[in-house]
């Protein structure tokens, strides 16, 4: 068993991860853009119990790391330029990761950029009705009296 | 203090004018429901207080308002939803620039629909093992040989493709995005002018804000952009806009393309020797052109240039970005491995002698070589079957330096082909050097090379339509969230027609009151028992 058998099990175990969460992540883009919030629910709760699992995969991988007495940085010099057959096949696996991880982050980005422009629309609408402006008083050149009455500051102490 | 005689027609008359102005603005909302960008206008009104500051008012004075007036025509529009279609809008742009050379790409590779190099490949190995039962009968080499030809026109075919493919992206870069992209700024520049002369003459350049921000957000499908307005002051009560275009790169750089002065130009310019793009931007001032491309993050164009320069593991950087150049890459590497391993395979074999002289037991030579001469790398492009063995000069070498020593002809002396079949089962190191370090593409057969090529591709692929469309899920969402405050509504258009029209007809009806109350003063006051 080479020092990176145990590497490679563990970043295979974590595209596997990746693999699945991204297909969650998937669906809860597909549900928030059908507006389907039951189903947004259970992929919510889905994606807790993934979230607490990348926790033990990290821990794995560091543990791995460090049994085969090398640093991050060390690892990551080794896989650009992989020597042997061993390293190569890691390499592979390596490269692999990166564009799990990438796509991960591209849908999470996308979740977040639907989020953003709902909040938005929530936060339109609540100014909507706590400040309906056809309840303005405006003087004859157009100045909002209510607003010029909310900026009176009392000179009193 | 008595109120003057004629306050009430102030209110009346500012009532049906307001109304009037409000069906007018109605008028024009029904009458653009279609018309793309436009954004729904609506009368800003306020209603006018009675003045209390005057010379002969007291605090006694319990007057009431002076009607109503209009503040100006507005348009209404979400600045939020503008900024954001446009930052995700590139994205779109990028994908979809990427996916297009990558669906091309896959029509090169498509081995499902069409024989390609791999079943190329398997008819060599058939053709191969009939000729190791045939061994020393050239009708049977002439059949390999036929096969083999196909094969690199296959290569070659594969790689001119692929060829085909960069230049149709080369030109749909330099003549329809980049000149695109220019008139789109040109127009802008036009539009800003317009705007700012009706604003110093007083208007309200709706219709022109309306054509900008289609322009804006056609030209965000291109490049990252960030617009900023100023307002500048003339005299009280006039002003006008001015903006700011820039592209921003990853940190938020910008770099200015359109200003009041002006607009820049871009262009593509290719590197005679890397023949990779960059992009530049013309300077107003006269200065040399400004290279932006790493000022491009994302959009359109960063999509061609990604595909066109970017090679993934042949990089020298080892980008993530496999190009156009990788999957050509990839089926060179596949060409030169096997044409080495080939030629490898058929040098001649020579017996060694005790006094060290040799002599060739059976003549050999290489069986594929490069169209542009001994010395050039045999590539996908330039693969074909060698000189010497076309004209038969030598032919495949059938037996193993064994079996030739041997000299015993009761032995079928097929080795060298039987070796030469077992290449193709045999897992071939496919190594490149990117920047001078050696880069292990893949380990496996050459079939398999392919079919890992392919399998990438279809990956990337994937990957892009995913991304695409949920891009295009965010961007519709704008859109949606967009329309449903700057789009016309006819429920929305026809309630407010009703409303104004009964507030016109009631400011009417206020004005005859007024004028019968009137008459009633100067007719009927002071005549009581006459």
């Amino acid at each position: 068993m080479s020092k990176y058998t145990k590497i490679k099990a563990t970043m295979q175990d974590i595209i596997k991860f990746f693999d699945e969460f991204s297909e969650i992540l998937q669906d809860k883009i597909d549900a928030i853009e059908q507006n389907n919030v039951t189903k947004l629910e259970q992929i919510m709760k889905q994606e807790q119990a993934f979230s607490m699992k990348i926790r033990g995969l990290e821990k794995s991988r560091q543990t791995a790391l460090a049994q085969s007495g090398l640093t991050q940085e060390d690892f990551k010099i080794v896989m650009q330029s992989p020597q042997d057959d061993e390293e190569i096949e890691t390499a592979a696996v390596y490269r692999l990761l990166k564009e799990r991880l990438a796509k991960y982050t591209q849908a999470s980005e996308v979740i977040q950029a639907q989020v953003d422009i709902r909040l938005h629309s929530i936060k339109l609408l609540l100014e909507k009705l706590e400040n309906n402006p056809l309840q303005g008083i405006y003087d004859k050149s157009g100045i909002d009296k209510t607003k010029a009455a909310d900026d009176f500051k009392s000179t009193k102490a | 203090m008595l109120r003057s005689t004629f306050y009430s027609f102030t209110t009346a008359s500012r009532a049906l004018a307001i109304n009037q102005k409000s069906l007018d603005v109605v008028g024009q909302n029904i009458s653009n429901l279609a018309t793309p960008g436009y954004t729904r206008q609506r009368v800003d009104r306020y209603s006018v207080s009675s003045s209390k500051n005057g010379m002969y008012s007291s605090t006694t004075d319990r007057n009431v308002g002076q009607g109503v007036e209009m503040a100006g025509i507005n348009q209404s529009r979400d600045p939020f939803l503008d900024i954001r279609f446009r930052k995700e809008a590139p994205k779109i742009g990028e994908l979809d620039a990427r996916l297009t050379v990558l669906e091309d790409i896959e029509k090169v590779f498509d081995e499902t629909t069409m024989n390609g190099i791999s079943s190329q490949m398997s008819d060599l190995v058939k053709q191969l093992q009939t000729l190791a039962g045939k061994t020393g009968q050239p009708e049977f080499e002439g059949i390999v040989k036929t096969s083999a030809e196909l094969l690199t026109r296959l290569f070659n075919q594969f790689s001119d493709k692929l060829t085909g493919t960069r230049k149709e992206q080369e030109y749909n870069l330099e003549n329809i995005a980049i000149p695109k992209v220019n008139d789109l700024l040109k127009g802008l520049d036009n539009v800003n002018k317009n705007i700012r002369n009706e604003q110093l003459n007083g208007g309200s350049p709706l219709e022109l804000l309306d054509q900008r921000n289609l322009i804006l957000d056609e030209l965000s499908q291109y490049v990252k952009i960030d617009v900023k307005t100023t307002n500048v002051p003339v005299s009280p009560g006039v002003s006008y806009e001015e903006m700011t275009v820039s592209i921003v790169d990853e940190a938020g750089n910008g770099h200015v393309i359109l200003d009041p002065k002006g607009y820049d130009e871009f262009s593509a310019v290719k590197d005679p020797t890397t023949g990779k793009y960059s992009i530049f931007v013309s300077n107003r001032n006269g200065t040399p052109p400004t290279d932006v491309t790493n000022k491009i993050p994302t959009g359109n164009f960063k999509g061609y240039i990604d595909m066109l320069n970017q090679s993934g593991e042949f990089d020298n950087s080892g980008t993530n970005i496999r190009g156009i150049g990788y999957y050509q890459g990839m089926l060179d590497e596949l060409a030169n491995e096997f044409a080495t391993v080939m030629n490898t395979m058929n040098e001649s074999v020579y017996e060694i002698k005790g006094d060290n002289t040799s002599t060739e037991l059976i003549k050999g030579g290489p069986l594929f070589e490069s169209k542009d001469g001994p010395g050039t790398p045999i590539t996908a492009g330039n693969i074909k079957i060698s000189k010497g063995w076309a004209d038969n000069d030598y032919g495949i070498v059938s037996a193993t330096w064994e079996q030739a020593t041997i000299k015993d002809d009761t032995v079928a002396a097929n080795g060298n082909i039987l070796n030469m079949i077992a290449a193709f089962s045999k897992k071939q190191n496919f190594i490149t050097n990117a920047g001078g370090t050696d880069v292990t593409l893949f380990k496996g057969t050459f079939q398999e090379m392919l079919s890992q090529t392919g399998n990438v591709l279809a990956l990337e692929v994937k990957s892009s339509q995913t991304n695409l469309k949920n891009y295009i899920g965010v961007v519709n969402t704008i859109s949606d969230q967009r329309d449903s405050i700057s789009a016309v509504s006819l429920d929305e258009e026809g309630i407010s027609l009703l409303q104004y029209q009964k507030s016109y007809n009631a400011a009417a009806r206020l004005m005859t009151t007024l004028d019968e109350a009137i008459g009633t003063i100067i007719n009927n006051m002071g005549v009581v028992g006459r």
